[in-house]
């Protein structure tokens, strides 16, 4: 199987406390790749390395991510942020209708013909499964959704720049449990067209959707694997005592 | 005792509130109460839309048409506004995306010292500087409307760039990281999300600086030239509340000069109460979107 994202040896620090140790791990195409761990353990640093969102905060980073072959500190910001979206914990619709709000950066990047947008806006919608529900107000304002709809419309924005990377950190945090489950089938189903990384402080969410899944712990990488040997069996005690809760 | 040290609070603090709103009624009483007398002799239609402006009658009858002060009014308040705004968002942009929060902190101390700076200080500096400006550059006198306009607006600036840049700092919280998340460039992102979603908020900061623009007489008075004409942009002309600085003190009390003052007054109060309906109406427009 083809890797997506490798990343060596990275580490990164901000104002000499160590955020990141020395992680390397391979991110499989087409998969769900969670990122589990305690709180502050840097689970959101990592995700923030794979988008070059950590280049403009103060922080020092070493070691090389790359993204099916090129290494992304080469890429330019907006470039790698095509190849790599990500979706955040509290969705944040952009206060325009649900149709500007798709179509806004597809026309950053110059799409200005009416038919290829609308193409655009509809395959995406249904994409996320949000197509049915909005179809006939596509021009009400995107904040009116519901919290779950919101994410979903976040997801969908995400893809209208046709990434190869989704990275999602804790989508599902600020959402009632049926929108959760909407969300994790819609995971599900984009796995088939997009590698998908999220980070997760839900457990059974993890066991739930992902293939594989990361143990970060203390800025360190404890254990990578794939997602049923590590709850079932994991390898580490470290990461068999989180898992049944004794920390974290 | 705690419980009568409550109701002695929640007394007091009604009493305080009723007293700023009786205060309030009083004044609006006692304008129209004042102007009341001129519209036994002048009808309001004469009054507001006339514009011959001559309260006692050395050449002809006397008259007292206030049209082209009412359009002064609005035009200068209106032009500064229009300047300040454009200035505050601009600074408060760059507040936002260029500085970190020390720097943020210094600027905004030093912008805060304008608003301590009283208005004749402005109408001096506006005397010497910005009315040499327009003379050299061939305006009878150098006074006029827009050296009023600039003026005011460098007046409302304080008040207007906190406000921008805190609802735009708000926005940025909000929207910045999903837009760079996109890829895309955060002036962009600034142009078409960040500011376009602090619109509902800059305009509540609008509302008092119309306020202070129309009411503002001191500064306004020393560049505007004071003559009764219909405002245009290098032309002298004079606002209401100039009008009544002006004039009040030589005013006869109890006079059809001293009514048309206070009618003036009340004329003012009117075409500010407008103005922020009009503004708080057209929130709500933006707030349902």
């Amino acid at each position: 199987m083809n890797n997506a994202l490798t990343i060596e040896k990275l580490s990164v620090s901000y104002d000499n406390k160590e955020a990141l140790k020395d992680i390397s791990l391979k991110i499989p195409e087409h998969r769900i790749t969670a990122v589990i761990g305690p709180s502050g353990c840097g689970k959101s640093t990592f995700l923030k390395c794979l988008n070059g969102q950590i280049m403009e905060e103060n922080a020092r980073v070493s070691g090389k991510v790359t993204l099916s072959g090129t290494d992304i500190s080469k890429l330019k910001p907006s470039d790698l942020r095509r190849k790599v979206g990500l979706v955040f914990q509290t969705p944040a619709p952009f206060p325009m209708s649900i149709y500007k709000n798709m179509t806004y950066a597809p026309r950053y990047y110059g799409i200005n013909d009416r038919e290829e947008l609308k193409r655009t806006v509809t395959e995406k919608l249904k994409l996320t499964g949000l197509y049915d529900e909005v179809k006939d107000e596509l021009k009400k304002s995107a904040v009116k959704l519901s919290g779950g709809q919101k994410q979903r419309l976040c997801i969908a924005r995400a893809l209208t720049v046709d990434p190869e990377v989704l990275l999602l950190d804790e989508p599902c945090s600020a959402l009632d449990i049926k929108s959760t489950s909407v969300i994790e089938e819609l995971l599900l189903r984009l796995k088939e067209t997009y590698t998908i990384v999220i980070v997760t402080h839900n457990l059974g969410q993890a066991a739930r959707i992902s293939d594989m899944t990361a143990f970060i712990n203390d800025g360190r990488l404890v254990e990578f694997g794939e997602t049923g040997s590590i709850f079932k069996a994991p390898e580490m005690e470290e990461t068999k005592d989180f898992i049944t809760g004794s920390f974290g | 005792m705690r419980y009568l040290q409550d109701r002695i609070f929640s007394f007091l603090i009604c009493a305080f509130t009723a007293l700023s709103f009786v205060s309030l009624l009083f004044v609006i009483y006692f304008i129209v109460r004042e102007a009341m007398p001129l519209f036994s002799e002048v009808s309001p239609g004469e009054f507001i839309f006339g514009d011959r402006w001559m309260p006692i009658g050395y050449t002809g009858e006397p008259s007292f048409g206030i049209f082209n002060f009412i359009a002064a009014t609005a035009a200068v308040s209106f032009l500064a506004i229009i300047i300040a705004l454009f200035i505050s968002i601009g600074a408060a942009s760059f507040l936002c995306l260029c500085t970190g929060e020390g720097t943020r902190e210094g600027i905004y101390s030093v912008i805060d010292l304008l608003a301590g700076i009283p208005s004749v200080v402005y109408g001096f500096i506006g005397i010497v500087v910005l009315l040499r400006i327009f003379f050299r550059v061939g305006v009878h006198t150098g006074s006029c409307v827009l050296a009023a306009s600039i003026l005011l607006s460098i007046m409302l600036l304080p008040v207007l760039i906190s406000s921008c840049c805190e609802s735009m700092l708000r926005a940025r919280d909000e929207y910045l990281l999903p837009i760079k998340a996109l890829g895309v460039s955060e002036w962009y992102g600034l142009a078409t999300v960040i500011i376009p979603a602090s619109w509902k908020n800059i305009l509540l900061a609008v509302i008092p600086a119309v306020g202070r623009a129309m009411g503002e007489t001191m500064a306004v008075m020393m560049v505007i030239g004071n003559a009764n004409l219909f405002p245009s942009l290098l032309g002298k002309s004079e606002t209401i509340p100039a009008v009544i600085a002006l004039e009040m003190g030589t005013a006869v009390s109890g006079s059809t000069h001293y009514h048309a003052l206070y009618g003036a007054g009340l004329v003012l109060m009117v075409m500010l109460f407008v103005i922020n309906t009009a503004i708080s109406i057209l929130r709500r427009r933006l707030s349902r979107i």
